[in-house]
């Protein structure tokens, strides 16, 4: 909670503007990796040029992400613009040269498209992470290229036009973190194990927090233009996850786009201790509850349940919901359920199961 | 009071790694070379901003200068790792400070990668935590034109402080309560009713404090 009384020194007059500042989501992703940075950066850096008057649709810029030592070898030529992230100053016709929050230094060059890929090989970047700018009124594009543009194969098109990010969306984006990084326990990355012992069916206390890690990356990954904010205090209590377009905006003008509520769903907890059906349903319903409470309280355009069901038995999206459904739709909840392997051969099992079952009509 | 060797050799080392990480933040954020002043004035802000990450300062005082932090001890470091090559030296010369009234060495620094990178490469991985923390406050420093760099933090909450006079100590933790850290309290003042990353603090911080240079 924010202390009205602290003494704010020479700035103690400022008070109001500091609390009324807009956020500009500058460090608001200090924690994905640096490439998923990097991207989020650069793509908010051209939707804010493209949002100039005095905006150009000339020629193609490319954003090359740069180690430190490698910043100290730019060529002299390349000049500094502390105010780049701001889309006052023109991005195309130009190699920037940048961290993974977008500071660094900006180097012209002259031609054609061609002539940005020569002087790209030329200046032996050809390895670094790199975004090409392609722009055009209205169907500007971002050209992705993780191993640097010597890997033209391994190349991801990014639309600088804004989607929202609406349920499906969001549903599309857990689906697919949770089928790379949650499904089963080889899938899961150390920081993320949902398991204390898979074979016993024992989850991690903490099983919660390390879903809503994977998935706030996931999220920052797919929605470049919003925030991902966790834990975010409010009258009934802090929630899991809020996807918010805040930046440059007053603070009555945020778009809250979506809350999630997350629940692991269990059987057994860290030390053995068993949840009951009962135990199950109330947690289910509790669920339910802070995502219209949350929702409610900040006016978001959709409230998600997500559950991560690690119990013994798929038992399926319906069954798992049944006494809950008609009271989501009241309350205008979306339900999601994604189901939790205890190991790839069990992930086997249940899916020849569920095809014989389907064939056995 | 004889001094502790132990501790002296602990400081002297923390001080080397503070240089060092700066100079490489910097550079990672496009400012390289790093200008004497400029380097001054971040390991000021490194110190009172570092609570903000739950970090201690690495000095919670200093004398309050007309002219904007200068720490001694800082500069014998620079100088030393510039003896030692570590440390490249640009464009040196004596600059008289009007509202000092003495001269001080004006200079631009940047690393000679080759001898530094193996010690960063250790420290990134020994104070993961603070590597992050002056990196992101670098990041955010460089949206400060090369003119406005070393001349801002005379605007800064805790530094521009009145119940401080010139030629004084500004105590923020060291003697006095860290309630007395202005700069830690205007930076968590951002926002209220949302959860920040630290991260995001600094960048609003440095915004704001160049706001205030800007419009006097």
């Amino acid at each position: 909670m924010v202390d009205k009384t602290q003494n704010l020194g020479a700035w103690n007059k400022d008070r109001d503007a500091l609390e009324r500042m807009p956020l500009s989501g500058r460090g608001s992703d200090a924690d994905a990796p640096d490439s998923v940075r990097f991207c989020r950066t650069v793509y908010q850096m051209v939707g804010r040029r493209e949002r100039q008057q005095d905006v150009e649709y000339d020629r193609a810029a490319a954003f090359v992400l740069t180690d430190h030592a490698w910043m100290d070898a730019v060529p002299e030529e390349a000049y500094r613009e502390p105010l780049l992230h701001t889309g006052h100053y023109p991005l195309t016709g130009r190699i920037h040269f940048l961290n993974a929050s977008g500071k660094g230094k900006s180097l012209e060059y002259f031609g054609g498209n061609a002539k940005l890929f020569d002087n790209l090989t030329n200046l032996r970047v050809t390895s670094h992470p790199t975004l090409v700018y392609s722009p055009k009124l209205g169907d500007s594009t971002l050209s992705w290229y993780p191993n640097g543009i010597g890997d033209e194969d391994n190349r991801e098109l990014l639309l600088i036009a804004k989607e929202r990010p609406s349920v499906e969306l969001i549903t599309d984006v857990i689906t697919r973190a949770y089928e790379v990084h949650l499904i089963t326990p080889d899938q899961m990355i150390e920081e993320n194990k949902l398991w204390v012992d898979s074979s016993r069916g024992l989850v991690q206390k903490n099983a919660e927090k390390r879903v809503q890690s994977a998935l706030k990356l996931a999220l920052i990954g797919a929605f470049r233009h919003c925030s991902i904010r966790e834990e975010q205090p409010g009258k009934n209590g802090r929630t899991d996850l809020e996807i918010v377009e805040d930046q440059d905006r007053p603070h009555d003008k945020i778009v809250h786009h979506a809350v999630l509520e997350l629940k692991v769903l269990r059987e057994l907890g860290s030390t053995g201790n068993k949840f009951t059906e009962n135990d199950i349903a109330k947690h289910i319903r509790e669920g339910l509850e802070q995502a219209s409470s949350y929702g409610d309280g900040r006016s978001f355009n959709d409230r998600m349940l997500c559950c991560f069901d690690m119990r013994p038995n798929n038992l399926g999206e319906d069954i798992v919901f049944r006494t809950i459904k008609k009271a989501a739709s009241k309350l205008c909840v979306h339900l999601r359920h994604w189901f939790i392997y205890r190991s790839s051969k069990h992930m086997r099992t249940c899916s020849i199961q569920k095809k014989l079952k389907a064939t056995n009509g | 009071m004889k001094a502790n060797p132990e501790n002296s050799f602990q400081e002297a080392t923390a001080r080397i790694v503070r240089i060092l990480s700066l100079l490489d933040a910097l550079a990672g954020a496009g400012v390289t070379p790093s200008s004497s002043r400029g380097l001054h004035e971040l390991a000021f802000l490194a110190n009172v901003l570092a609570p903000v990450f739950d970090l201690p300062p690495m000095d919670a005082v200093l004398l309050k200068r007309k002219s904007g932090p200068y720490y001694p001890a800082l500069q014998q470091t620079i100088d030393r790792l510039v003896g030692q090559g570590i440390v490249e030296v640009l464009n040196p010369y004596y600059e008289l400070d009007e509202a000092d009234q003495r001269c001080r060495m004006v200079a631009s620094y940047r690393l000679c990668r080759e001898v530094a990178t193996p010690a960063l490469a250790r420290y990134r991985v020994l104070f993961e935590s603070e590597a992050r923390f002056i990196d992101e406050l670098a990041a955010a420093y460089s949206a400060l034109s090369d003119q406005d760099q070393g001349h801002t933090v005379l605007s800064d909450a805790r530094y521009a402080d009145a119940s401080v006079d010139d030629n004084n100590v500004i105590d923020f933790g060291q003697w006095v309560s860290i309630d007395k850290n202005f700069s830690r309290n205007a930076a968590m003042a951002f926002a209220p009713g949302y959860n920040l990353l630290p991260a995001e603090r600094l960048y609003l911080y440095i915004d704001h404090l160049q706001q205030r240079v800007a419009h006097g």
